[in-house]
């Protein structure tokens, strides 16, 4: 029950909503459509008009995005260009999205038209298991070819593991050290016992290719090592470990999701840390596709269009700070200024598919070792 | 139509399995005031919320005023809010949020009355119950015996069939209450209202009442004017409801020419005013007289007099209540005065007058 | 005779009218709650995901659970945290009550109303704040303590203890609120009459006093083990890298991180489901026994304070420092934390910033701002007016239909908040209703999961209006409707109102039933606080939990004043 006098002054309120929208739908949008019409001339040459003008019709895309990837900024970066659509977001992380993808399209209800992930393996089955669209951005040949699986998901950046240090809470001779680690089984150094912390392997497409490495490269019982050397404190995701680190809790992280996340962040904002890649670096890309049934498909295909865009590329990159996929994206990100950055020389070249049929056993493994 | 206000016929309720209310039958007069007296569960509330409308009887059949508001038979029920019945209560449920005048003036609102004209009856009421000055005041600022004319005053502005009152004096202290009594009276008989009054005092009951209905378990065990019911008791039960009765049973009556006696089982004997219809008799302590046994100027003494011993004296001021012990028999009496001790030896003179024959309960 | 009258065509129908209101209202009540659950039910026993098309019965899910050492283990654990909390709540909240009811303590009812505080900042808010000052190393306290020359760790936030402490400082008002009333009703002649006999004040505390509320103790004590063993962000916060599991927070894992399992999920659910009803069965007993030993009849005795004496000034600094500890310091560090760039006990200048605040008021969480403004409005305003229309129908019904509404509408209040998030997920995602992913689905939860604490705020204001109040209406010719409206609403109008500040601040707190809930359109303060620990940090979780208190502060402040107001002219009933 709203009382008369608070009705009476919302009338004229609700008049006011009611006309300035109805007037940017009226006369300010065809204005934006031909702007993003001669965007699209530059960038996207190829694109058909429809989908420009099908997207200005159903004014709205629905991101479901990795927790982190979306910023607000990114979200006015793509605005800025396409004024005519709004742009909601939800975030969560891989395992959830995954989950709220699954459900809602099984049951028919599909809320999502892009969805993201850090897992190519869970997207590849996704794909076999039709919840996602197949659409191919013209666009979307300017993404190497390694990052994407052409029409379904395409790579929006990368994202490297690497080692991860409190410098205020280590010794000169650790700090030695660690500046001079090259691979992956140096990590289990005991130095760091009871002082570090890490992911669970359930944390996400980061985790999961860290333990894939150990468990393919360094052994089935290299999980032991670590526990003996660490007896690392374990997390359900990975931010919290990042934030734990910088406010002293811990100093030493042996694998951590870097360019993106809380290490970045903090890094950014000045608190204590460092970070550094053993070789061969690991790294995923974080990658969009259109969710099937998507309730704003040409609006979807836009965004598709844009994200592997030479333009959108390097929002992505210098937005949420993600790793450039191509070389001729300029990346601008502050730590690679520092000098203690050194980027990865090699990559593990990895095999999706296994990651994901080995999964059941790693999370036994991890289960064994760490009990939990 | 006949000069009855409110006529009740055959009147049964229950609750689940138990019998609260059962065959009830009930005449009122117009102007007449009746009430229902009886000890805790002995149905008279029910029976009051009945004709309000605020129980559902099961059985039988309400009049008020000319008007069929129940019958079981015909299935005719009407809610109370369409019986104008006016009603009190134990608590006053005097409303706490409205201002006395509001209280007063809420069955005339109810009723669509233009305001002038509310005003004025209000004003009238008010001044009736003595509360003119205190129209604009919250309940919670008045006392007790306030409220609760207060509520008499609400019950009575919409000029009610029958004003059905629910024990209203039960929560005033008794100095207040022995006042409130003879008002309400007052006001009640100026203003000619036919009521029902439920409570469980025989002094309330007494002094307000045209006619007392005694219930017990449900039914109507006796009534009568309060006069006559006192003195001239059919039932044991409402002999020692109303008052205090001492309990004479005899062995035998007999009759002797035109007189009528009857015989205690120790073979003493008493005369009777008249043929009795049983062996049960009782006798109001205040009827009894005692006599020194040497004392004279005992009118009649040797004539229904009984030799006993004073067992038991309680002495309250104004009178003293002695326990007189007669062969088997323990006669409660009461003197003005301290009159005998303990231990005196005494004769009780019974008036045959006195002795009056009531069915056992 | 030439009357109109309504004719009631026969007996059945006529009582059938009478109860046609209650028994829709049940019937509501009963879906609200009860078809979620039957769906969750349900959800435990299919092999697939909620809305899957290939899914069929199995009893896989149950024979996985119960077959795994860790459900046992989390179910003891469940069980544990809640009575560890119930004790500890006890004995303070009994300790609080005495002091306020009995005690001539200087400025009680003012301790009254700070100490109440807690129970207004949810358990979430109150983990945030000990994460930032009892973490091992760089909490603020251990950080103080080590520069104060101690050695070790002084509190460990990730630690048993601190898991109770912060659920048991939320739930002590709520054990001494719950108490005081029969403390006060205790005649204290009845400790006289000990005193006389020779036994001294501690003495007649231990023996007289103690055993008359006991049962009142025990009934609020298997409360708060209900309300405790709920609770999903204490234990997936502070336990989980102590890997302390409980029920809850495996549903919460089960559900949030990969690979789900909806099914395992729902399994859960059941069996903490099962327990909660269970602790109503108890409690429900307890109570039934607690009115056996009621002292109080008719008017309230005066009751003889009893003298602190010399006391006076150690017992205010002992509730000063609870005080501190269980709301001045967490809320000062959740304030300070909000404002540093990121969280660290080493405070410079430097590290001071507005940037949480700024993206607090901005864009998706501005939305999820006004969506908690609206849905605790909403759910504060749909609660308030069933919760009223409810316990109007409990009260003034008669027979089994009273008692059955009493029940449900008190294990309403039992059902668990993440336990209710999964029965809905599966019953709205399997319906062919557009609820799933709307802010509805949402408004919908709250209101099941806090319809029985409205019926019983409401319900006790009910029980002080007599119906002769109404009934002296209703033969004044008034009807239903015009009795509630201008008898019945106004003599209640003060308790709905402080139902309403009650549910408000429920609505604003909830997190367990939400998290499973909320999508991108529906998103609430409390679930972006709850993102935010993955995401931007818990500076920002810091931010949005101390927005959320403003408006808490703000919503407490309106009670006060509209209570103060409508107070004065129905001190007569009171």
């Amino acid at each position: 029950m709203i009382p008369r006098f608070a009705r009476q002054a919302l009338r004229p309120l609700a008049a006011l909503v009611a006309a300035a929208s109805l007037s940017t739908a009226a006369w300010g949008q065809d204005a934006d459509v031909a702007k993003a019409q001669a965007w699209a001339k530059q960038h996207a040459p190829k694109l058909p008009a429809e989908v420009i003008a099908g997207a200005a019709k159903e004014g709205k895309v629905m991101l479901y995005c990795l927790n982190s990837s979306c910023p607000p900024e990114l979200v006015s970066a793509f605005s800025k260009t396409f004024p005519f659509i709004k742009v909601e977001t939800y975030r969560a992380s891989g395992g959830a999205l995954a989950e709220r993808l699954t459900s809602e399209v099984r049951a028919n209800r599909a809320i999502a038209d892009i969805w993201m992930n850090s897992s190519p393996a869970v997207a590849d089955r996704f794909a076999k298991e039709g919840l996602l669209a197949n659409y191919t951005p013209v666009t979307g040949e300017l993404v190497p070819a390694k990052w994407r699986h052409d029409g379904y998901w395409y790579g929006i950046g990368l994202l490297h593991m690497g080692i991860a240090w409190n410098p205020e809470k280590v010794t000169p001779q650790e700090a030695a050290w660690l500046d001079k680690v090259s691979s992956w089984d140096q990590v289990a150094n005991p130095a760091f016992k009871g002082r570090s912390a890490m992911a669970h392997v359930r944390a996400g497409g980061t985790a999961h290719i860290a333990y894939a490495y150990f468990r393919e490269k360094l052994g089935a019982n290299f999980l032991d090592k670590l526990n003996d050397a660490l007896a690392p404190v374990i997390y359900q995701s990975s931010n919290p470990v990042g934030e734990r680190l910088v406010a002293g809790e811990y100093a030493f992280i042996p694998h951590t999701p870097t360019d993106i996340g809380s290490l970045a962040t903090y890094f950014k904002r000045g608190a204590p840390v460092r970070w550094r890649y053993p070789e061969p670096a690991l790294a995923l890309p974080y990658l969009a596709s259109i969710a099937a049934n998507a309730p704003h498909p040409n609006a979807a295909r836009l965004f598709m269009t844009w994200s592997s865009s030479l333009e959108g590329q390097s929002a992505w990159v210098n937005i949420t700070g993600l790793a450039p996929m191509r070389p001729d994206v300029k990346d601008n990100r502050e730590f690679t200024k520092t000098d203690w950055y050194r980027a990865p020389k090699t990559y593990w070249d990895v095999d999706w598919a296994r990651i994901d049929q080995e999964m059941p056993a790693m999370t036994a493994d991890f289960k064994r070792v760490f009990n939990k | 139509m006949s000069k009855q206000a409110v006529l009740v016929e055959g009147l049964g309720k229950s609750f689940g399995s138990s019998k609260v209310v059962s065959e009830v039958s009930l005449a009122i007069g117009a102007g007449e005031i009746v009430a229902l007296l009886g000890p805790s569960g002995c149905g008279k509330t029910t029976t009051l919320r009945c004709l309000a409308g605020l129980e559902h009887p099961d059985e039988g059949r309400i009049t008020i005023g000319g008007r069929v508001v129940f019958d079981a038979a015909s299935r005719v029920a009407l809610p109370p809010e369409k019986r104008n019945v006016g009603m009190m209560f134990q608590s006053y449920a005097v409303w706490p949020h409205m201002t006395i005048f509001e209280n007063v003036a809420y069955g005339l609102r109810i009723q669509g009355l233009p305001a002038s004209e509310i005003r004025s009856r209000v004003e009238a009421g008010l001044r009736d119950v003595g509360l003119a000055d205190k129209a604009s005041r919250f309940p919670a600022t008045l006392s007790g015996g306030e409220q609760q004319r207060v509520a008499l005053a609400r019950s009575m502005m919409t000029q009610p069939g029958v004003l059905l009152m629910d024990e209203p004096l039960s929560n005033l202290d008794l100095k207040l209450r022995e006042r409130m009594r003879l008002e309400l009276r007052d006001v009640l008989k100026r203003l000619g209202v036919t009521a029902v009054y439920v409570t469980h005092d025989q002094a309330d009951a007494m002094v307000l009442a045209d006619r007392l209905v005694i219930m017990s378990a449900g039914r109507v065990i006796e009534m009568g004017e309060p006069r006559q019911v006192y003195e001239r008791p059919k039932s044991q039960f409402a002999s020692e409801f109303l008052g205090t009765a001492n309990v004479v049973d005899f062995a035998a009556v007999e009759a002797d020419g035109d007189r009528h006696y009857g015989r205690l089982p120790d073979g003493r004997r008493l005369e009777l005013a008249d043929e009795p219809g049983g062996l049960r008799h009782i006798v109001r302590p205040e009827r009894i007289q005692l006599v020194a046994p040497g004392a004279s100027g005992s009118d009649g003494a040797g004539e229904n007099v009984l030799e006993g011993e004073v067992a038991q004296s309680v002495y309250m001021g104004n009178l003293t209540y002695h326990t007189v012990r007669t062969g088997e028999l323990a006669l409660l009496v009461q003197t003005t005065g301290a009159g005998p001790r303990v231990g005196e030896r005494v004769h009780a003179w019974l008036p045959r007058a006195a002795l009056v024959c009531v069915a056992p309960t | 005779m030439s009357v109109a009258v309504s004719a009631v065509p026969t007996k059945a129908a006529w009582r059938m009218g009478e109860n046609a209101p209650h028994a829709t209202l049940l019937v509501a009540i009963s879906l609200l709650t009860g078809l979620p659950l039957l769906f969750m039910v349900f959800g435990s026993l299919w092999s697939a995901a909620p809305g899957a098309p290939d899914g069929h019965l199995t009893l896989a899910g149950w024979r996985e659970v119960l077959g795994s050492a860790d459900l046992w283990r989390a179910l003891g654990n469940t069980l544990l945290l809640g009575t560890a909390t119930a004790v500890v709540s006890a004995v303070i909240g009994t300790a609080l009550a005495f002091l306020f009811a009995r005690v001539d303590l200087p400025g009680a009812r003012l301790w009254e109303s700070l100490l109440t505080i807690s129970l207004y900042l949810s358990p979430f808010m109150l983990t945030l704040a000990w994460v930032g000052l009892a973490g091992p190393q760089a909490g603020f306290v251990n950080v103080l303590w080590k520069n104060l020359g101690g050695s070790g760790t002084l509190l460990n936030a990730y630690s048993f203890p601190c898991m109770v402490w912060v659920l048991a400082s939320h739930y002590v008002p709520y054990v001494f609120l719950s108490l005081l009333g029969p403390l006060r009703a205790i005649d204290s002649s009845l400790e006289e009459a000990s005193l006389v006999l020779g036994g001294g004040r501690v003495r007649g505390f231990f023996k007289i006093t103690l055993p008359l509320i006991f049962p009142a103790i025990f009934a609020s004590g298997i409360m708060v083990t209900i309300l405790a063993a709920e609770n999903f962000a204490v234990p997936t916060l502070l336990g989980r890298t102590q890997n302390f599991q409980t029920i809850p927070s495996e549903i919460y894992l089960w559900l949030s991180y990969e690979p789900t399992r909806p099914g395992l999920a729902a399994v859960a659910g059941v069996i903490l489901l099962v327990m909660s009803l269970l602790g109503v069965v108890a409690y429900r007993r307890v109570i039934r026994n607690a009115s056996r030993f009621r002292t109080m009849t008719g008017k309230p005795k005066r009751i003889q304070p009893l003298a602190l004496g010399k006391y006076r000034w150690p017992v205010s600094l002992a509730l000063s420092a609870y005080l501190a500890a269980s709301v001045v310091v967490p809320l000062g560090a959740l304030f300070v934390g909000s404002l540093l760039k990121y969280i660290t006990p080493n405070l410079k200048w430097s590290l001071f910033t507005l940037q949480q605040y700024e993206r607090a008021l901005s864009g998706d969480n501005l939305t999820g701002l006004i969506n908690s403004v609206v849905l605790a409005v909403g759910t504060a305003t749909i609660v308030t007016l069933l919760g009223a229309a409810v316990s109007y129908s409990v009260t003034r019904s008669k027979g089994r239909g009273r008692t059955v509404m009493d029940y449900v509408s008190v294990a309403g209040a039992a059902v668990p908040g993440i336990v209710l998030g999964v029965g809905m997920l599966w019953a709205y995602v399997s319906m062919p209703l557009p609820i799933y992913g709307t802010i509805w689905i949402l408004l919908i939860a709250y209101v099941a999961r806090f319809l029985a604490h409205g019926v019983r705020v409401c319900g006790s204001t009910l029980l002080h209006v007599s119906s002769e109040f109404e009934e002296a209406a209703q033969v004044l010719g008034s009807g239903l409707l015009s009795r509630l409206r201008r008898i019945v609403f106004p003599l209640i109008a003060r308790g709905m109102a402080s139902t309403w500040i009650l549910i408000f601040i429920f609505t604003l707190n909830e997190v367990s039933a939400t998290v499973i809930l909320y999508s991108p359109s529906n998103i609430t303060l409390a679930v972006l606080a709850w993102q935010s620990l993955e995401m931007q940090g818990a500076m920002q979780a810091f931010a949005f939990a101390c927005l959320q208190t403003a408006m808490i502060f703000f919503a407490l402040l309106v009670m006060r004043l509209v209570v103060g107001r409508v107070a004065d002219p129905e001190a007569a009933y009171r």
